[in-house]
């Protein structure tokens, strides 16, 4: 039994599409059906109910939070993850000795599991105990309050200052203090992610070709800065776009802090999205709306992926 | 415009020494070429010149001014590279901008955005872009102005690198293997262009080459290096007619020179092969080396001369103009080359038993340390 050479090629590809269709698509679909029900698992049956899940998201108080904690939480960590990342690499591949030293160290935060982590900053954090309000504490009426109350700079009363005011009140309770939660979790964020952002932009700088720097010397680039515009960073341009990607996706996905310390709170302050599927879905069984937020989460996630490929992506790739 | 000199350079990578102390003396609006095979040390010496590569040792003087604390980019030369190194992001047109913006214009005017707000930015980007486009026409690329360098072929990226170096005016161009990327009947065109382009230029040229056609057919004076020294300096007509050393002789010349295993006898006359040359030397004695060019060896029989060598053809290599016979004298197994016309090739049949015979004006000596003995008539 022969089988035509005109349809070999779809046994070919037969085992990987279903496989992506099982595993990736299905699911999806599945969910996106579950997000018109108000299914629970364990129930029998379910009903349907058209498109109030979406409606419940885009009017009520709770979700206009999440989105607003999710987007917070991206413009923070996005630009200042890859900027340091960014100047760490562009540091360590002008030192000549220890560069692979810094290297380690900056990448230890990636290597972590970021639950572990999330609890020792916890503690590192704590409102009385804690490393940081301590150390806080410690300076207090000595140098470091005159230096850090910036009461030396003309024009500046030291005394109205963030350090006196803390020093008189008290430190901020860091998680806590739901003008600082959102700020602190996004500085663990942060911790975690230039790490892997230094390590893209290190391989992506042993790719630039020295003789550019070279003709940018020679054409009278003898400033720093002008051969980072002139070269570094055009020739960085793909490295950055992947970069901005993956560290925005991640930054999206963010959970394990969220989870770990916070639990969505301070009054909504780190309700990011993925923290919020999790609480709908999972804890209060509430298939029907986790399934909804998991489909914006996508959409989110998609357009980003749409803009990378044909806007970006074109004007960065030279050749 | 300024003359260089350099004198007593010298440059170990590590352990291994590159450049051996080497002086120059180039002059004024000279088209020197730095000449040598692979791994001789010239784009090092080029390098150091611009001011790219340290140097361990010695000194380079612009207009009697020494450079070794002045950067690359405060020497006002111009370089085009074997890559040509163009910013693959920017225009052609943004290419040749950059040099003059990088001059001409303060920090704050070229900075993004802020710039625009300086009125004196506008008149300075006309004058540049005048400039762009007159170089632009002179190299005959103002249609790809628009360009991007990926979408160019190999010759049209060779004139944009060479336009962005020209459009600074600079003291010097130099140039590392610039044809070295460009197909054979481009890299011939391009040979005479860039010599035409010096002579209405009138600025000095510093041009690294492996290619020893490319040295004698464009430049003022040549400088032959190798091993990290230069063995003779001068002009192409002198190199070749008379080189100082055995490797120089060898280097220059296409087919290259032939040596044959000769000898200096107690009364000072030369032979080869057992035949004397008519030509002597009453100082040096002992075994040495006889060189004679291919064109320089006379295809016989020559006459009733008894003084020839017997030559066996075992190759024909047939150039339009002129033939090419390969071949052993005296049955050894050295494989010597002499120039043929077309009809005296034709009457030569491979495996045919011939004689050849040197030219004795035009036979050059070497002694077995290379240094070339002079020879008298007699
Ligand atoms: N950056 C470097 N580090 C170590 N060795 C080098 C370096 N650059 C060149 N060399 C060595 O110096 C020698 C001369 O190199 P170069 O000047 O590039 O020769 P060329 O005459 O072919 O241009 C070569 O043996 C090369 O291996
Ligand atoms: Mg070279």
């Amino acid at each position: 039994m022969a089988v035509s050479s005109k349809n070999t090629g779809f046994w070919f590809v037969a085992p990987a599409v279903s496989l992506m269709f099982l595993l990736l698509i299905a699911p999806v679909l599945v969910a996106a059906f579950l997000s018109f029900t108000d299914y629970s698992l364990g129930n029998q049956g379910f009903s349907w109910v058209g498109l109030e899940n979406y409606i419940k998201m885009f009017s009520r108080s709770t979700y206009s939070k999440m989105i607003s904690a999710s987007v917070t939480y991206v413009l923070l960590v996005v630009p200042l993850s890859i900027g340091l990342g960014l100047g760490a690499a562009l540091l360590i591949n002008s030192v000549r000795h220890f560069g692979d030293f810094y290297k380690t160290i900056y990448f230890l935060p990636v290597m972590a599991a970021l639950l572990a982590m999330a609890i020792v900053w916890e503690f590192t954090l704590h409102p009385t105990i804690g490393l940081v309000n301590e150390t806080l504490a410690d300076g207090c009426g000595a140098w470091t309050e005159t230096v850090f109350s910036f009461g030396w700079i003309p024009g500046i009363d030291g005394g109205q200052s963030w350090y006196s005011k803390g020093c008189q009140d008290s430190f901020p309770l860091w998680f806590g203090d739901k003008s600082y939660s959102m700020g602190t979790v996004a500085f663990i964020g942060i911790w975690q992610a230039f790490g892997f952002n230094m390590v893209l932009y290190l391989a992506g700088l042993t790719s630039v070709p020295r003789e550019l720097y070279q003709a940018a010397e020679m054409d009278g680039a003898y400033r720093a800065w002008d051969r980072f515009r002139l070269v570094t960073w055009p020739m960085l341009g793909p490295t950055t776009v992947f970069v901005v990607t993956i560290t925005t996706i991640r930054s999206f996905q963010v959970f394990d802090t969220v989870e770990a310390i916070t639990h969505g709170g301070p009054s909504k302050s780190t309700y990011v999205m993925m923290y919020a599927i999790y609480e709908k879905g999972i804890q209060q069984n509430l298939m029907g709306i986790g399934s909804a937020i998991t489909l914006v989460f996508l959409v989110f996630v998609l357009l980003l992926t749409l803009v990378q490929r044909y806007f970006v992506e074109r004007k960065v790739h030279y050749a | 415009m300024a003359d260089i000199k350099l004198s007593d350079i010298q440059k170990s990578y590590g352990d291994i020494p590159v450049l051996k102390g080497v002086d120059l003396q180039i002059a004024d609006g000279e088209f020197l070429t730095l000449v040598g095979p692979s791994g001789c040390g010239k784009s090092t010496l080029l390098r150091i010149i611009a001011g790219l590569e340290a140097l361990d040792q010695g000194e380079v003087l612009i207009g009697g001014r020494s450079m070794n604390d002045v950067r690359a980019s405060q020497r006002d030369l111009a370089m085009v590279f074997q890559s040509y190194a163009l910013y693959p992001h920017l225009s052609v047109q943004q290419n040749m901008e950059t040099p003059l913006r990088l001059r001409d214009m303060s920090f704050w005017e070229r900075f993004p955005v802020l710039g625009h707000l300086f009125p004196s930015r506008r008149l300075k980007t006309v004058s540049i872009q005048e400039i762009v486009n007159e170089t632009a026409t002179t190299l005959k690329i103002d249609h790809l102005l628009e360009r991007k360098p990926g979408q160019l072929s190999g010759g049209q990226r060779q004139r944009v690198a060479l336009g962005r170096a020209m459009v600074r005016k600079p003291v010097a161009f130099l140039m590392d293997e610039p044809l070295s990327n460009l197909d054979a009947a481009l890299r011939v065109h391009m040979r005479a262009e860039l010599a035409e382009l010096h002579r209405s230029l009138k600025t000095t040229f510093i041009y690294v080459t492996h290619d020893q056609a490319e040295a004698l057919t464009m430049s003022d004076r040549m400088a032959v290096m190798m091993e990290g020294n230069v063995l003779q300096f001068g002009t192409p007509d002198d190199i070749y007619k008379d080189p100082r050393d055995k490797r120089v002789a060898a280097f220059v010349g296409s087919p290259k020179m032939n040596f044959l295993p000769g000898e200096i006898d107690v009364q000072g006359r030369v032979s080869a092969y057992g035949i004397p040359i008519h030509k002597s030397n009453h100082t040096e004695k002992g075994p040495i080396e006889i060189g004679v060019r291919p064109e320089h060896l006379e295809v016989g029989p020559v006459g009733r001369n008894a003084n020839q060598w017997p030559f066996t053809v075992t190759h024909k290599e047939n150039l339009g103009s002129d033939f090419f016979l390969h071949g052993h004298i005296n049955g050894s197994d050295q494989r010597i080359v002499a120039r043929a016309t077309p009809e005296k090739a034709q009457q030569i049949s491979i495996g045919a038993e011939i004689k050849v015979q040197a030219n004795p004006a035009m036979t050059m000596a070497f002694a077995a340390d290379n240094r070339r003995i002079e020879l008298v008539e007699g």
